[in-house]
């Protein structure tokens, strides 16, 4: 991509979006994301009876004073998570469904990053020299948003392949958000299920083109393959291409029930469709797919 | 397809190089598809089906179209082209062709087919081609036969020729297996022109005319020759004979070879004989050379068996590169020598001389007297006794003279000047040996039913073979005592042969081999004669012995192995079929095909609508696909 992902206006705007905890997340350091481990966020969590080397900062003598007992109070504590934003980068992409999961991209680790977490960037298919970038601080979102930017479309889709490689290398636990269009010949579910073997909290972003469904009427067609050079031929009826937007559609809800049946938040954003819609879908409170 | 285009005629040649147009027209349509690039082909994949229904349909409907366009295409051209059928009017005279047939005609030429095949194919042409009133077509064989009869009917003469040439394509009919009679067929063909008024008889064939001042000469009918082939690569046997050394023990074979081809040709002589490689020789045939002489002894296998000989490798004329001829196993013949007061000592000098030549732990000597009590040998030699009454049993004999009383001929006077003058030159017994030259005192003529005169003296015979009773016998009227025979070659040489002539024929009553269009004739009468089933590879034929000369008649077209079977008994031999004046080297240059014949007046525009029809047919069947097609079939 030559030109900027967001522009100012654009970047102001995501200043004001925030993302919002929808359950308790394992991370590390302190953030913004409350966690059921204990600490000293101020945050009230529970009581528990005093034992010999409490703190007695933290005994509550409001209690003390009604009831008599020695409690001492707990805190939530409250830690940074990691995000991971695992972008499709396949020449299937390419064109408008690139573009959108880009920039979707972009806007998850730039609003990863202003609530202080850690976001990482790991490509699918992998580049070989630097396969996952971790960002740690807001000071660090324009080079994450450059990355984005930059990285070329290339290579083929095989999800299992490349995540495989990726979460080898993670420690703890986090978000995982995989952009893509879910075109993988090994199937679309694979990549999906591997990261949440692994314990991650999983996000997809299913981004669609509905182009992908259209052929061109006509005889002695030869259909090639983007990614691999396959080739069919075919006489494309209306019939057929009848047939090829009915089993696309299929695909995609065939995925979203899957997802849903694994508690796997699942967003479908079309390419046509305007960058905030989908932000405000994927970041509204507690029904929205990352809220 | 030559033969195809020979049939057919064009008005516009030219316009036919518009055929290539098909070229850029497939290639258009088997390359020239429209390409789309799409993100993920596994959905198409899913769209069409796991088994892609129709897909195959969907190719054969391609392929379809393509040959539909093709052949719209094609029509279209040929019938601006003016394509028609070539037809030829009717002519003055009459015309008969006569096809050879002969045995050289299965010679394989460049294109594959036979010589026979060309012949046939060329007539059909000329018929096809040629102005003629009635046409009539024979073939040379060893009996000519008509092929077609007289007739004014082009289609049907053409539709019969047709019909031949493809048996003869097929393997269904084919040219003799022996020598045809081209001078009698010419005969046949040119009484049937002559019946017929102006006529011309064309002859077809590579070899030289049999008869050709006879007919070249008579202004009717016109003799015309065309020649048929042109293949020369022949190696082959041209002479082939076995024979037994003198000691009987050994087979002499003498062959020659010879190669026709107009080039340098090496190949493998092989002989085997009872299944054992004896002789493997490279011979080099240089363009024109004398033939190959291969002479060898060899020792025939124990058992007997078959010598087979061939030249390895291949030419254009296969059926000479073998000959094949039945062993008998060597033998080694009982002797018992029957004596008045002791062995005279030359008999027992010969008998001495042939050493392993006979079976001597097995032979003996035995008194006259004596003979009714002993066993008898194989062969029984009767030296100069008077044999008892009733000691004459069946079996093979020789009798030495003087001779007695009870012999199965009758004995004369003494002859008073015993000169030999006159002996069998051929007979295998008395060949190359000569009595003419002993001085001989006393001579038996000899006479009765069965005896087969070898020599005579003075007018009667003194040496002969015969059988009467079951006693195969050789007789010599000529007493050893009283002459200077012990003292000259023959006298042993012809006891010896004798010996082995008499004993070996109930072992190989059949010669190892007879010539193709020879005789078949045993050496003694068989059991169970004197009719016989011959049965070879490719036939067989019931023969009856003629009563005349003593044998079958070898069938013609008959070679190789041979079974002889007669009620109880079966033998083999072998027919074989070389000639030193059979060759296939043509004499004359092949003869071209004749041009196409001129085209009927309404021929062109009855196929040029013919043709328009079709073109439009294809056309329209092409649209139909396309309309079903379009609507996702």
């Amino acid at each position: 991509m030559t030109e900027p992902l967001f522009t100012p206006q654009e970047l102001a705007r995501l200043e004001r979006l925030r993302i919002r905890r929808r359950r308790t997340v394992h991370g590390e350091g302190r953030g913004e994301w409350r966690s059921q481990d204990h600490g000293q966020s101020g945050v009230f969590s529970e009581h528990r009876a005093y034992v010999a080397g409490d703190d007695l900062r933290y005994v509550d003598w409001n209690v003390y004073g009604r009831l008599g007992d020695v409690v001492v109070k707990r805190f939530e504590a409250e830690l940074s998570r990691n995000v991971l934003l695992c972008i499709d980068r396949s020449l299937s992409m390419e064109g408008a469904k690139a573009r959108v999961a880009r920039r979707i991209a972009g806007a998850l680790g730039y609003l990863a990053l202003a609530h202080q977490d850690h976001a990482r960037v790991a490509w699918l298919p992998g580049r070989p020299e630097r396969p996952l970038t971790a960002y740690r601080s807001r000071a660090r979102a324009s080079l994450l948003l450059e990355e984005i930017r930059s990285v070329e479309d290339g290579g083929t889709t095989d999800h299992v392949r490349d995540l495989g490689r990726i979460v080898g290398a993670l420690r703890g636990r986090g978000l995982a958000i995989l952009i893509s269009d879910f075109f993988d010949p090994q199937g679309a579910i694979r990549g999906l299920g591997l990261l949440r073997s692994r314990g991650l909290e999983v996000g997809a972003v299913h981004v669609t083109d509905p182009q992908d469904a259209e052929l061109p009427l006509g005889t002695a067609v030869t259909a090639v393959d983007r990614e691999t050079g396959e080739r069919l031929a075919l006489d494309v009826t209306p019939a057929l291409q009848e047939r090829v937007r009915r089993v696309w559609h299929a695909r995609g809800h065939a995925l979203e029930r899957w997802c849903l049946a694994r508690e796997i938040r699942y967003l479908h954003v079309d390419a046509s469709r305007s960058l905030w819609d989908a932000l405000r879908d994927l970041l509204r409170p507690r029904e929205g797919a990352f809220g | 397809m030559s033969r195809l285009l020979a049939a057919l005629t064009v008005s516009t040649p030219a316009l036919l190089w518009a055929l290539l147009l098909v070229v850029p027209v497939a290639l258009f349509h088997l390359y020239h598809r429209r390409r789309v690039v799409v993100a993920f082909l596994p959905l198409l994949v899913e769209a069409v089906g796991p088994r892609r229904p129709g897909g195959g349909w969907r190719r054969l409907r391609d392929r379809l179209s393509l040959l539909l366009r093709l052949l719209a295409l094609a029509a279209l051209v040929l019938a601006l082209a003016g394509l028609a059928p070539a037809r030829a009017g009717p002519g003055p005279r009459a015309l008969v062709l006569v096809v050879d047939a002969d045995v050289t005609t299965g010679a394989v030429e460049s294109d594959g087919r036979s010589r026979y095949v060309q012949g046939l194919d060329l007539a059909r042409r000329i018929v096809a081609s040629e102005a003629w009133r009635e046409v009539a077509v024979l073939e040379s064989r060893q009996i000519p036969e008509v092929i077609v009869s007289p007739t004014e009917d082009r289609a049907a003469a053409e539709a019969r020729l047709r019909r031949l040439l493809g048996s003869a394509e097929g393997g269904r009919r084919g040219p003799e297996t022996a020598e045809a009679d081209l001078g009698a067929a010419i005969l046949a063909a040119r009484d049937l022109a002559r019946a017929r008024g102006p006529a011309s008889v064309n002859v077809l064939t590579a070899r030289s005319l049999p008869v050709p001042a006879v007919l070249e000469g008579e202004p009717e009918p016109e003799l015309v020759v065309r020649g048929v082939g042109r293949a020369r690569d022949d190696q082959g046997f041209v002479t082939f004979d076995l024979a037994s050394t003198v000691g009987g023990m050994r087979v002499l074979l003498r062959a020659a070879v010879r190669s026709d081809a107009a080039v340098t040709r090496k190949r493998d002589l092989v002989i085997e004989a009872g299944g054992e490689e004896i002789l493997r020789r490279t011979l080099d045939f240089e363009p024109g050379a004398p033939p190959e002489a291969i002479e060898m002894e060899f020792l025939p296998p124990k058992g007997g068996g078959w010598l087979r000989a061939w030249l390895d490798g291949s030419d254009s004329f296969p059926p000479n590169d073998e000959v094949l001829a039945r062993l008998a196993p060597p033998l080694r013949p009982s002797v018992l020598v029957v004596h008045e007061e002791g062995v005279r000592p030359y008999t027992r000098a010969i008998l001495d001389a042939m050493g392993d030549g006979i079976d001597v732990e097995e032979s003996g000597f035995v008194r006259a007297s004596d003979l009714e009590r002993a066993r008898l040998r194989d062969v029984m030699i009767v030296d100069g006794a008077d044999l008892p009454p009733g000691a004459l049993r069946p079996g093979a004999w020789i009798f030495l003279a003087p001779l007695g009383p009870g012999l199965p001929f009758e004995v004369g006077d003494p002859v008073r000047e015993p000169l030999v003058w006159r002996s069998e030159p051929d007979h295998p017994l008395v060949a190359d040996l000569d009595f003419g030259a002993a001085w001989v005192a006393r001579g038996y003529p000899v006479s009765g039913d069965g005896l087969v005169s070898l020599a005579e003296a003075d007018g009667a015979t003194v040496l002969g073979e015969g059988e009467r009773g079951g006693v195969r016998y050789v007789v010599l009227g000529l007493d050893p005592e009283a002459s200077d025979l012990p003292l000259r070659a023959a006298f042993p040489l012809l006891v010896q042969a004798a010996i082995r002539r008499l004993a070996a024929v109930p072992l190989a009553p059949l010669e190892p081999f007879y010539r193709a269009g020879g005789r078949l004739r045993p050496r003694l009468p068989l059991p169970g004669g004197p009719g016989a089933t011959l049965t070879w590879s490719g036939g067989q034929a019931e023969a009856r012995l003629d009563p005349g000369v003593e044998a079958w008649h070898v069938p013609p077209g008959a070679r190789g192995a041979v079974e002889v079977a007669t009620r109880g008994w079966t033998g083999h031999t072998a027919f074989v079929d070389v000639d030193p004046d059979r060759t296939i080297v043509p004499v004359r240059e092949a003869a071209e095909p004749p041009p196409p014949a001129r085209v009927r007046a309404n021929g062109p525009l009855r196929w040029r609508r013919a043709l328009l029809a079709a073109a439009l047919l294809f056309l329209v069947l092409d649209l139909l696909l396309l309309v079903r097609r379009d609507r996702g079939g």
